[in-house]
């Protein structure tokens, strides 16, 4: 049964009371005002020496006894059907001892783009698997290959996937399948949108309109996908690169690959990066898994930097057309949206959130995915969001400087989230809006601001369940099953525990990343924190309502008076009755309390859905040369409760990095030629670096949520949504002209300079007409 | 990687004749063949060890110039004082090349002798006129990054960043041949694709280079380093401008290489004629910047970035003389 309880949610000055219904056994969120000893202190990670000092073992480095290697022979070919693989000549070389293919495996004869996995070796050395695999015989049937949107979208292009699959199809609104309809309904609906929408645009005040693209971003994690495997009497156990534990196990334990392990316990302490790449075992967790049980030892199969450049995901690209009817009282009419992404040879969407974050009145959007015969896209931290909020925002700044409105005074007329309201003053004050710069291509050396908006939805969910020991000697323990990617999952979990047990840092131990333990999320949709650490929360309130019972029955004091603060039991109101929590402890009969509880299933109505988020660039062209330098951004962020400022301060600090890495930098090359990618390296796939890095200034907002019982939402992916859009709109505050594709290379800044100085050279009559 | 054999030679003979036997290259920090036979477009069965040979890890001063061994480290030269004070531009050249930890490895014979850093060259399976086929995949193909001169029959261009500065203060560059040591001026020493598409150094079978002298007679009396690239942290030049002015005290004497443009190291007579001192020679200079460029479908963009560089060069080299 619920029990309804009475709280204060809000931030800064706007907090009101919310009488909400909460799960009978939850805890309260903590409230404005409570005495609390780690929870909002910037706390270190727990593992924060093991990782710099290299003890922390990732699955890159296990070594099981007796452990060999395994590698992947990929397709050289932009688009092909196996014919056939003789592996009778590998299969003699020294050190082999397994070798697979994939179209056995996989049942599938398709290498449908270069990179497309053919077969894989387990050799006793590295070197041993790559003789073997250079010395398999693959025959192919080569095809014809499209590697690009505007290459799969022409009439006549090769056709990417096998049967009656057509290149190009409408993704949103979804064709209709079966009894819902018919598409010529749909079809009907939406010509309707488009002449209805169109008609408001026609009659708003001003039309701005535009055309964006945005690159192909591999995630790029410094530890690459793969596995080791090892089996032990049937059972299967393997050290993951994964970012879902669970859901890998799932998968090695289906007959999806054929692994079908009766038992497997996936081991993920530590995890090198995922960014959404990692939700799947992949192809090469299933041949790491089948190649360690034909060769009867351990195989570690990690990927190499090609293959995982290859074939382990990526953000898809996007070309956004946009026209939007604004009044000159800045409220925003209509908008007409149409937008193409490729997939790859995915089946993932390749979406883009151009009509979030704003009030973007009469919305007109249709999105297309297209084929292409490159490596699949996956979920890259906010699925769609960088790119859509990079036209979106683009878009903004037209219209606004159109009707002659200040940017951000445009934004927050049609902007009416409570957070990021009171986030764009902060913003402008840090990055100081107001302030006099050489802008619009006025010197050799010009500079310009620019601003952006997050979005996000990420309060966790059900799903987790966390379990609290403590023993008869004081020993503190939580453990739950899924895995820190970077984040600071753990030394969080570990924060909650210890703040509702009255304990320091170093009296919680914690365990993560292993799948006998108890179920946690999938690090998705910024949910983990949300999801884990009410969990754990509640487990330990229950271990600690357990152990005062112990010492009330013992005392003869009355446990609901009770209460562990300091590392001593106290009672409330009064203070501390003395007692140590180790003395506490020394009472128990049995050797340990053990508590297992699992988060409510649904979030508590509280006070915002959604994270805000507004950031501020501040940048530096050079028109000599097109470099872009980003001085400042301004980071503003907010995920309801803060419980550790200082990894959450990381979490903003790391989208801001990858953002600016996709504004100037990221971007998959391909071949057209032969369809193959030509950066698949960190020498020409270029990553901002520590000199192209900017200042960094985060500023974070304390939200009493109410959502949960940590009321706690996750930062994964809201601080990248507005980086790159920011960055763009500096640029082109600087440079006096607009920049539509991303990256914003030098190149791509000269020649848009050279537009530009041609354009002022266009005599004063001609300026005026219309096109 | 491919397993091979690792030679370590006691004399310049025995380098020589362990390098033509068979399948064989040399080797000095790896920095870059290590790389290509990782990435299987160099297959040596055995690399022969330059570092085991003596002397040629110093550098030494002299009247005439600076002798710099070419298995000195990239940071030995940028931190050598004499270096620094004599020939600044090499030292300004080298902190632009690669990440500190490269620096600290590669050598200067390592880093004259790079292979070109084309896309293509460097995937398997792309036979061109470089690797002993024919064409040029990049010519149609994606060239953001290539040359526009000279790149009718290959349009990589020359990597090394020491290249340009070498050509324009006139380098001596000193090779262990069969026949004992011979010399090439750097400019002699950097060839083109039309020499032969498989080099882009002028050393013969077996050869190596054993020392290169920066001359004394080529002191610039004022100097700029201009370079363009997309990353700050490690990335490779997209255009690069070495500027020498009034060389050996000689009012006029000038030097313009232009470098990742072209397949060697492109010497600019007629640039270097535009910078006469007058109110208009930054105009002058760089509006020829382009003369002669042949740009493929992506890379017009470097005569803009050329033109811009070859400005800031002039603008720093002048207010370092005035300074």
């Amino acid at each position: 049964m619920p029990k309804e309880i009475q709280i204060k949610v809000g931030f800064g000055d706007q907090f009101r009371d919310l009488t909400v219904r909460i799960q009978d056994d939850d805890v309260k969120p903590w409230q404005p005002g409570d005495r609390l000893n780690l929870i909002g202190q910037s706390t270190p990670r727990v593992d924060a020496v093991a990782k710099v000092t290299g003890t922390a073992n990732y699955s890159y480095d296990q070594k099981p006894k007796g452990m060999i290697y395994g590698k992947i022979l990929r397709s050289p070919h932009g688009n092909a059907d196996i014919v056939s693989i003789d592996i009778d000549k590998a299969k003699k070389l020294p050190g082999v001892r397994a070798i697979l293919t994939a179209p056995e495996i996989f049942e599938d004869e398709s290498a449908r783009y270069a990179g497309a996995e053919v077969a894989a070796v387990a050799a006793d050395t590295e070197m041993q698997a790559e003789a073997a695999l250079r010395a398999i015989e693959v025959e192919y049937d080569i095809k014809p290959h499209c590697v690009t949107v505007e290459d799969a979208r022409k009439e006549g292009a090769p056709q990417v996937g096998r049967g009656e699959q057509v290149n190009v199809a409408r993704i949103s609104p979804r064709q209709r399948r079966g009894r819902r309809g018919s598409n010529s309904d749909m079809d009907e609906r939406l010509a309707r949108q488009e002449a209805a929408v169109g008609k408001v645009i026609q009659d708003s005040d001003v039309v701005v309109e535009g055309e964006f693209s945005t690159q192909v971003q591999t995630h790029a994690p410094l530890e690459t996908h793969g596995s080791v495997c090892s089996w032990e009497d049937g059972r299967l156990i393997c050290w993951a690169s994964s970012q879902a534990t669970f859901g890998f196990r799932n998968e090695l334990t289906s007959n999806w690959g054929g692994v079908r392990a009766k038992s497997c316990q996936i081991l993920s302490e530590y995890v090198g990066g995922g960014f959404g790449s990692k939700f799947s075992a992949g192809r090469e967790g299933v041949l790491g898994a089948l190649l360690a049980k034909e060769a009867g030892v351990p195989v570690h199969l990690m990927l190499d930097r090609s293959g995982e450049q290859l074939s382990a995901g990526n953000r898809p690209d996007s070309l956004q057309q946009m026209k939007m009817g604004v009044n000159k009282d800045g409220v925003i009419q209509g908008t007409r949206i149409r937008s193409w992404g490729t997939p790859g040879t995915g089946t993932g969407g390749a979406g883009a959130h151009n009509d979030g974050i704003y009030n973007i009145g009469e919305v007109d959007k249709i999105e297309y995915g297209v084929r292409t015969n490159t490596g699949g896209a996956k979920a890259h931290r906010a699925p769609g969001w960088p790119q859509g909020a990079f036209a979106l925002e683009q878009m903004m700044d037209m219209a606004a400087d159109e009707i002659g409105m200040d940017r951000v005074e445009f934004r927050k007329k049609n902007d009416e989230h409570p957070i990021r309201k009171v986030e764009y003053d902060i913003a402008k004050d840090r990055i100081k809006w107001n302030r006099s710069l050489t802008r619009n291509g006025g010197a050799e050396i010009c500079q310009g601001l620019g601003i952006a908006s997050n979005l996000w939805f990420s309060a966790g969910g059900g799903g987790a369940s966390a379990l609290v020991r403590i023993t008869k000697d004081g020993q503190v323990e939580v453990r739950n099953g899924a895995q820190d990617i970077g984040t600071g999952t753990r030394t969080v979990m570990g924060m909650v525990v210890a703040e509702e047990l009255g304990l320091e840092m170093n009296q919680v131990a914690t365990r993560i990343g292993n799948t006998d333990d108890p179920q946690g999320p999938a690090s998705g949709g910024s949910t983990t924190i949300g999801t884990v650490t009410p969990a754990a929360r509640l487990a330990a309130f229950h271990a600690k309502k357990e152990l005062m019972e112990i010492v009330a029955d013992r005392k003869g004091w009355d446990a609901s008076e009770l209460d562990l603060k300091d590392q001593e039991v106290w009672r409330i109101g009064e203070g501390s009755t003395g007692m140590t929590f180790e003395s506490a402890c020394a009472l128990m009969d049995d050797d340990a309390i053990e508590v297992l509880k699992g988060r409510p299933r649904r979030n508590y109505e509280g006070f915002s859905d959604t994270n805000a988020g507004v950031q501020a660039a501040h940048v530096e062209v050079n028109q000599a040369t097109g470099a872009v330098k980003v001085l400042k951004v301004v980071a503003v962020a907010d995920a309801g409760k803060i419980l550790n400022p200082l990894t959450s301060e990381s979490q903003v600090r790391g989208g801001v990095i990858q953002g600016v890495s996709f504004a100037l930098f990221e971007r998959r090359i391909m071949d057209r030629q032969k369809g193959r990618m030509l950066n698949d390296d960190f020498e020409n796939y270029k990553m901002l670096g520590s000199m192209d890095c900017p200042e960094i200034d985060v500023v974070l907002l304390d939200v009493y949520n109410g959502k949960s019982n940590t009321q706690v939402m996750g930062l994964g992916e809201p601080p990248i949504v507005a980086t790159a859009a920011a960055v763009a709109n500096a640029v082109s505050d600087a440079l006096g002209v607009r920049m539509y594709d991303l990256p914003i290379t030098p190149k791509k800044v000269l020649e848009a300079i050279a537009k530009r100085d041609a354009a002022k050279e266009v005599p004063a009559q001609k300026k005026g007409e219309r096109l | 990687m491919r397993p091979f054999k690792v030679i370590r030679p006691t004399n310049e003979k025995e380098a020589m004749e362990q390098v033509s036997k068979g399948n064989a290259s040399y080797l000095a920090a790896g920095t870059d063949l290590l790389n290509r036979i990782k990435e299987h477009v160099a297959s040596p069965d055995s690399v022969v060890d330059l570092k085991s040979l003596p002397g040629m890890n110093t550098i030494e001063v002299t009247d005439q110039g600076i002798w710099i061994g070419a298995l000195v480290r990239l940071s030995a030269v940028s931190s050598h004082t004499d270096v620094l004070s004599r020939f600044p531009a090499v030292c300004e050249t080298i902190i632009h090349a690669a990440t500190p930890q490269i620096r600290n490895m590669a050598t200067v014979g390592g880093n004259l002798c790079q292979k070109p850093r084309c896309w293509y060259l460097r995937h398997e399976g792309y036979s061109c006129v470089k690797n002993g086929g024919t064409g040029c995949w990049a010519r149609d193909g994606e060239n953001e990054f290539h040359g526009i001169f000279d790149n009718q029959i290959c349009s990589a261009t020359q990597p090394s960043n020491l290249a340009p500065v070498l050509v324009a203060h006139e380098a001596v560059i000193e090779i262990a041949s069969k026949d004992g040591v011979r010399e090439l001026t750097a400019d002699q020493f950097f060839i083109g694709p039309s020499s032969d598409p498989l080099r882009e150094v002028s050393l013969e079978e077996g050869e190596f280079v054993r020392r290169v002298m920066l001359p004394e007679s080529t002191r610039a009396g004022s100097w700029a380093y201009e370079e363009a690239r997309e990353k700050q942290s490690f990335d490779w030049a997209q255009a690069s401008v070495t500027l020498l002015l009034d060389r050996g005290g000689r009012k006029g004497d000038h030097r313009v290489v232009l470098g990742a443009v072209s397949p060697a190291p492109l010497r600019r007579s007629d640039i270097e004629k535009k910078i006469d001192g007058s109110d208009d020679e930054i105009a002058e200079a760089s509006g020829i910047a382009g003369a002669g460029a042949t740009p493929l479908s992506e890379n017009g963009y470097k005569i803009p970035m050329l033109k811009g560089l070859i400005g800031k060069a002039i603008r720093s080299a002048r207010s370092r003389k005035e300074g």
